[in-house]
């Protein structure tokens, strides 16, 4: 039994860590008890028969199972041999006994067969009787041999060779064991398979004893069948080696070893598995029996020894973990469990140990320490929430920091619908359609901007991140992702959106040209009125460099100053030139460049700020113009002035008193008119540069008229001139000294242009409404007004002099007027006055008829 | 023979001084014309030895006058002399390249005029 089944110790001793090992070491060991009262019963059973048999009790029932105890059942059946012997020495007796009646012979002969045919043929076992060495020839043989054999009667039987029944043929070697076992022992028994006559295999016990029959030296020989017995060796056989089998395939060394109370120990078995966890062969680990200690890390050693022994000397079991230095020179660690149980026989303990490399377990635990360390850190050190949400289940995991943003306790929030009622109703369809984008796979991540209702109500904007799970389908079942708090962001970009529209509003309605222009010279940015200035459109000023646009003579003139600015030596400078209009022609421009840079002081770009000065540049032409007129029209009362003083002074008109004193008044005329000249000359400019302000007052109309009609009198008288006034009782709100001289000077016209006897008229009239007249001047003028009219009867002005007459030292026929001490500037000087006051001048006239000058002063309502 | 100038000038004022200072002091006989039209006419009919010509008058400019005068077979021979209040280098080379016989600035000295203007038109005294 102890053979069969592997110690009894190490099977119950191995732990339920190895289910199927213990399964079948559960089932072997039932199996194995099972046997062991089966077999004990047949013992039992077996001997009561033997021993029953033996006193002539022949009927019995002898159990048919068959057991191992060849030895009991070979003495038995020698037992019974023998009295088989006997009774056939009976029969020989009793045919020795012919003397006796023949009947009682007979009958005891008779007898004497029934008894051996009885024990013959209701012995369960196949008996047969066969010749002895070499011949082997079965002479006859019994029922249950018949049967054993499958054959139909037993002629089948008789007459060959007991060793042609064997399955495997009986090789020269063996029967000469078989030979010498009989000769030493008297008898041989041995297990043998044999084949029936349908093919059929079965295992017998065979016995086979020499006898002598009436002198002829037989083998008496019991074929027991022992087939079912054999099955159940078999498969024990089979399980056990199923069994060893599954625990060296295991990857797990299996150890049982026997420890004594000295603390040493001898190893029994070590399963293959171990060679797979350290590289050490089973076969190593036997030979040496510290070896697998020594490799241990000693310091894991060390801490476990002692409870480990502890645990084996208490008969419990425990699991320790250690280092364990594998053949190849890694590291692995080691689970270890022990079990132990006592075994009195041998004075020690039975343990069984079964360590499992966990290295990639230990690795993984490590790993994923690290990372949830890593996990937690994270969470903790951003500012960010974290979300995770199960797509399926709707639910949300938070992470605190997502309440505290929103100051609302994660129940609020979760689950997803309750977090998708806090999302700003405007921000909402945004939110989906960027996870729609997203689980459709249009867009990489998800991502979104939008308001939550935080726990006061106020809504604060964070930035929703996150990616999905796919299962196998393709079917998103979870996301996960962050949420952050963009309020202050938010806030910044709207304070540059706006400040990018106040500078936006700034630059475009500002109505001096300004352009923002890269480092190479591109036009980056272009405002409204540098477009107009120049006659592009933006785009196309856009596709244009600053260099494009100016005169080529003046491409460079600022060259210097540009360096200057760029190696940072000034911010930016200041230079008049030349630009080029769409259609060509030049136009003078103030250019200003300053350079903008960022806040570390990097170049971004430049700004340009061109103004249209060719007004002014048409000013200062018209200036030297001016000067150059004006220089003319001074000197040349100078040089009558100059040449009759200077006749004078040589004395060649002593003799010629008259033409002297026609020197001297033409000196003095021509210096009045010079000084005439002068002031005229200064007023206008005052008058035009606009110093000179006009210090309104209301004033009577009447009154303004007489005055200047006064101030001309005596020249009219003189030329016999009348002068008529009509005027109007209103008020108007004028420089009164201006609007004289205004009379004045027209007046003045009007009698130097009139010839003896005509008439002047001076009207005053208010219109309310608009006058329709052939003259544009007329036609836009603000009502109400008071029109003022001088109308002569003179010589009249030529249609195409009405408007230049108003320009300076411009006079219809220079002749008549410089005759007259007209210094070419009155009519100008009316004009800028007129007009200082918002009102209008110009003349209608007819050849030979007369003239009419106009002008008008709005009247303030 | 008194040399007879014909003075082009539009201001009547310059014309009364010079007719006295050109018979009195240059002793030149002067014509005068307050206009170019005038002028042409005069110089034509009159044949003047030579020609004062103001350069700025209204209507008909000095330039124009003397383009005039060129053209005319008639007048082209008459020296002519510019009266001028532009004094600028500029303004003098300009004249030069016309083809004038000399150009005097206004105001110009009275004493010193004849001799200049002989100078220029190349009258020995």
């Amino acid at each position: 039994m102890v053979t069969i089944i592997p110690g009894s110790d190490f099977m119950s001793a191995i732990e339920a860590n190895h289910a199927r090992t213990v399964m079948l070491c559960w089932l072997a060991l039932f199996g194995t008890i099972a046997l062991g009262l089966i077999v004990a019963r047949w013992i039992t059973r077996l001997n009561r028969s033997s021993q029953q048999i033996t006193q002539n009790q022949l009927d019995q029932e002898v159990p048919i199972q068959r057991i191992r105890g060849t030895r009991e059942l070979s003495q038995s059946f020698q037992f019974m041999a023998k009295q088989l012997q006997s009774s056939f020495q009976l029969q020989t007796n009793g045919d020795q006994e012919l003397k006796r009646p023949v009947t009682v012979q007979i009958a005891g002969l008779a007898q004497a067969r029934d008894l051996r045919e009885a024990i013959f043929n209701e012995s369960t076992d196949a008996i047969f009787l066969v010749e002895p060495a070499p011949s082997l020839q079965i002479l006859d043989c019994n029922q249950r041999a018949v049967e054993l054999f499958g054959v139909d009667s037993k002629a089948e039987l008789v007459g060959i060779r007991g060793a042609a029944l064997r399955k495997r043929p009986c090789t020269q070697a063996e029967l000469d064991e078989i030979a010498e076992e009989f000769d030493r022992k008297g008898f041989w028994s041995q297990e043998i398979e044999y084949v029936t006559k349908k093919g059929k295999t079965f295992w017998g016990n065979l016995a086979a004893k020499p006898i002598t029959v009436a002198g002829q030296a037989l083998q008496l020989v019991r074929l027991t069948d022992i087939s079912d017995r054999k099955q159940l060796e078999l498969a024990l056989q089979h399980s056990e080696t199923n069994t060893k089998a599954i625990l060296n395939s295991a990857i797990a060394g299996i150890t049982s070893m026997r420890v004594f109370a000295d603390y040493t120990w001898e190893i029994d078995q070590v399963s293959a598995g171990v060679e797979i966890i350290s590289g050490y062969t089973p076969q190593q680990l036997i030979q040496d029996k510290y070896f697998w200690t020594s490799q241990i890390v000693r310091e894991d050693w060390e801490a476990m020894v002692s409870h480990v022994f502890h645990d084996i000397f208490h008969e419990q079991s425990g699991t320790y973990e250690y280092r364990l230095h594998r053949k190849d020179g890694n590291l692995c660690w080691i689970s270890q469990t022990h079990n132990s149980f006592w075994n009195e026989a041998q004075h020690c303990w039975n343990v069984t140990l079964i360590s499992v490399d966990i290295t990639q377990r230990k690795q993984a635990e490590a790993a994923l320490r690290e990372s949830e360390e890593r996990w937690q850190l994270a969470i903790a050190g951003t500012n960010d929430g974290i979300w995770d949400h199960n797509l399926i289940t709707n639910e949300l995991f938070l992470s605190p920091r997502c309440e505290e943003m929103l100051e609302c306790r994660l129940e609020e929030l979760n689950p997803f619908d309750r977090w998708v009622e806090r999302v700003h109703p405007d921000d909402l369809a945004i939110l989906q359609n960027k996870l729609q984008q997203y689980l459709k796979r249009e867009i990489p991540q998800y991502v979104s901007e939008y308001r939550m209702r935080c726990k006061d109500g106020s809504y604060k904007w964070i930035l929703a991140r996150g990616k999905a799970i796919w299962n196998e389908q393709g079917i998103a079942v979870r996301m996960i992702g962050s949420v952050s708090d963009i309020s202050d962001r938010k806030q910044v970009e709207l304070a540059l959106r706006q400040s990018e529209q106040k500078f936006k509003g700034a630059f475009d309605t500002i109505t001096t040209g300004m352009a923002l222009v890269s480092l190479m010279g591109r036009f980056q940015e272009v405002n409204t009125a540098l477009c107009q200035m120049l006659g592009y459109s933006p785009a196309e000023l856009l596709a244009m460099k600053l260099e494009d646009v100016v005169n080529p003579i003046d491409h460079h003139i600022e060259l210097a100053q540009a360096e200057r600015m760029m190696a940072g030596e000034i911010p930016g400078y200041q230079v008049e030139k030349r630009f080029l209009h769409k259609d060509g022609h030049s136009i003078w421009g103030l250019l200003n460049v300053a350079l903008m840079r960022d806040a570390d002081g990097q170049v971004l770009y430049l700004i340009a700020h061109i103004v249209d000065i060719s007004d002014r540049h048409k000013l200062d032409e018209l200036k030297d113009e001016f000067i150059s007129v004006v220089s003319h029209e001074l000197r040349t009362p100078l040089t009558s002035i100059r040449g009759s003083l200077g006749v004078l002074e040589t004395g060649a008109l002593k003799e010629d008193p008259d033409t002297a004193q026609q020197m001297l008044q033409l000196a003095l005329r021509s210096t009045e008119r010079l000084v005439r000249l002068v002031n005229d000359i200064l007023n206008l400019e005052r008058l035009e540069s606009d110093k000179m302000k006009m210090v309104l007052e209301p004033c009577k109309v009447d009154d303004l008229m007489q005055q200047a009609v006064d101030s001309v009198q005596a020249i009219a008288d003189k030329e016999g001139i009348l002068i008529s006034i009509l005027p109007i009782s209103a008020v108007v709100q004028v420089d009164p000294d201006a609007i004289v001289q205004v009379f004045t000077n027209l007046l003045g016209n009007a009698i130097k242009f009139s010839s003896a006897g005509g008439r002047i008229l001076v009207k005053a009239e208010i219109e309310n409404r608009e006058k329709r007249n052939s003259s544009t001047l007329h036609s836009l003028l603000p009502t109400p007004y008071i029109l003022f009219s001088i109308h002569d009867e003179g010589r009249g002005i030529p249609a195409d002099k009405l408007e230049a007459i108003f320009g300076r030292f411009q006079q219809v026929d220079a002749t008549d007027s410089r005759q007259k001490g007209g210094t070419g500037l009155g009519l100008a000087i009316c004009k800028s006055i007129v007009q200082k006051h918002n009102g209008r001048i110009w003349a209608e006239s007819e050849v030979s008829k007369g003239s009419t000058f106009y002008f008008t002063i709005p009247l303030e309502s | 023979m008194t040399k007879r100038v014909l003075l082009i000038d539009d201001d009547l004022e310059i014309q009364e001084m010079a007719q006295v200072v050109l018979r009195t002091l240059a002793g030149l006989e002067p014509l005068s014309a307050i206009n170019g039209i005038d002028g042409i006419n005069k110089a034509r009919i009159e044949a003047p030895d030579a020609i004062l010509l103001d350069v700025s008058m209204p209507d008909m400019d000095g330039f124009q006058v003397f383009e005039q005068l060129q053209a005319d077979p008639l007048t082209q021979s008459i020296p002519v002399v510019l009266l001028t209040a532009k004094a600028l280098p500029s303004d003098r080379r300009r004249f030069a390249q016309m083809g004038v016989a000399g150009v005097i600035t206004k105001p110009f000295d009275p004493v010193t005029i004849g001799q200049h203007i002989k100078e220029m038109v190349g009258w020995e005294d």
